[in-house]
């Protein structure tokens, strides 16, 4: 059954793998995969911050209030 | 596009403690239980003792049977008791470990506890149970399920209920959480994949097959850092395909199938059977689901298994 469309900011996801510079990630619901770019490439991402099937959610960076 | 994070504490809590220890209530009214006229055989044959005579007649202590659990909720708690005392004083419980390391045969049968779906229930009550009797089990666990909301989880079945044309009535929504199944790991007890997110294998794409199958076995090694050697398919015994058999034994060690049967201990082949143990039934219920009656009734299906697991994949 497929599911409803939703926005990615409204499931959570799985992290699949890792790398330095990018996360790859699934949604519970969707099974939807997601490569996220890491913004920050001077702080690397690490298996010990994302290690696999730590659940993740994504941020919608327009909801977040200036610093 | 900011990340965040989210834990859960991992909780346990006690064995629930039942009045009356390991006596078994024997009135159907008393347990809230539906009984069927097979339920009647089959507690017949329990009651008379026909069951267990058969079941020593079958076991030996070159056999291994295996036996399928699902979750044991609390006003049940009672009859699982009984279960594991009545099966003690005559089996020799076999730890997971034991399939992946020479052992040699003891004194008798072998009996290995397994129990699907990865209930909370396992962590919080059924592990202290089987420990107190010097037992591990062999927890095959969904963890696309781990550390989900009960929306989240209820939605998951939902969807493994409609890919089986049905609609989901299950409300065991609450699984083992991440660090649950890590522990019960360390503590002895055999963490096994059970797929992904409980879907049926036969049903679903190869690419779905695969995340529910590598994908899973990679993540269960990633979280217990050893690899994970074992694997159950979901739902009924034919369930499963060529590939996804192929799939799941290329990934694992063992493969154990919901088929009833009788295995050989102490080298026990890569497709093991497992009989079906309904816990809200009464003791001579069991008895006589390992009397090796049920076993018949498989007969062809353990041969069809047996076909397809020569088609598909080296020894």
């Amino acid at each position: 059954m497929k599911e409803p469309e939703k926005s990615i900011f409204e499931e959570r996801y799985r992290v699949v793998a890792v790398e330095s510079d990018r996360l790859l990630i699934r949604g519970i619901l969707s099974g939807e995969v997601l490569t996220i770019i890491n913004p920050e490439p001077e702080t690397p991402l690490t298996q010990e911050d994302y290690p696999p099937g730590k659940l993740i959610v994504l941020t919608d960076p327009s909801n977040v209030p200036p610093n | 596009m900011c990340l965040q994070t989210e834990n859960r504490p991992a909780g346990a809590s006690l064995p629930v403690e039942c009045a009356g220890g390991h006596d078994l209530p024997t009135d159907a009214s008393l347990m809230g239980s539906t009984f069927t006229i097979p339920d009647l055989l089959r507690s017949f044959a329990g009651r008379s003792g026909i069951a267990a005579l058969s079941s020593r007649l079958i076991h030996s202590p070159r056999t291994l049977r295996i036996l399928i659990y699902h979750d044991v909720p609390a006003s049940l708690f009672c009859h699982f008791e009984s279960h594991l005392a009545w099966l003690s004083q005559r089996f020799e419980f076999a730890r997971p470990d034991e399939l992946i390391r020479e052992t040699s045969p003891g004194n008798r049968p072998r009996i290995l506890l397994t129990f699907d779906d990865g209930c909370s229930d396992n962590y919080a009550t059924v592990a202290p149970l089987l420990e107190s009797y010097g037992a591990r089990g062999l927890f095959f666990v969904c963890p696309g399920f781990a550390d989900l909301s009960r929306q989240e989880s209820l939605r998951l079945m939902e969807r493994s209920a409609a890919i089986m044309g049905a609609t989901n009535r299950d409300s065991r929504w609450e699984r083992l959480s991440r660090a649950q199944i890590i522990d019960l790991d360390r503590r002895g007890h055999g963490i096994g994949s059970h797929t992904m997110t409980h879907v049926p294998l036969a049903r679903v794409t190869e690419d779905e097959t695969i995340k529910e199958v590598e994908e899973c076995a990679a993540l269960l090694a990633s979280w217990l850092e050893h690899p994970c050697h074992y694997f159950a398919w979901t739902y009924s015994w034919d369930e499963i395909t060529p590939k996804s058999l192929k799939l799941a034994l290329d990934c694992h060690k063992f493969c154990f199938s919901p088929c009833s049967g009788l295995n050989p201990w102490p080298h026990p082949p890569r497709l093991l059977w497992r009989t079906a143990v309904d816990v809200s039934k009464p003791l001579p219920y069991l008895q006589t689901q390992i009397s090796g009656l049920p076993d018949q009734a498989y007969r062809s299906k353990r041969a069809w298994l047996k076909q397809m697991r020569r088609s598909v994949a080296a020894p």
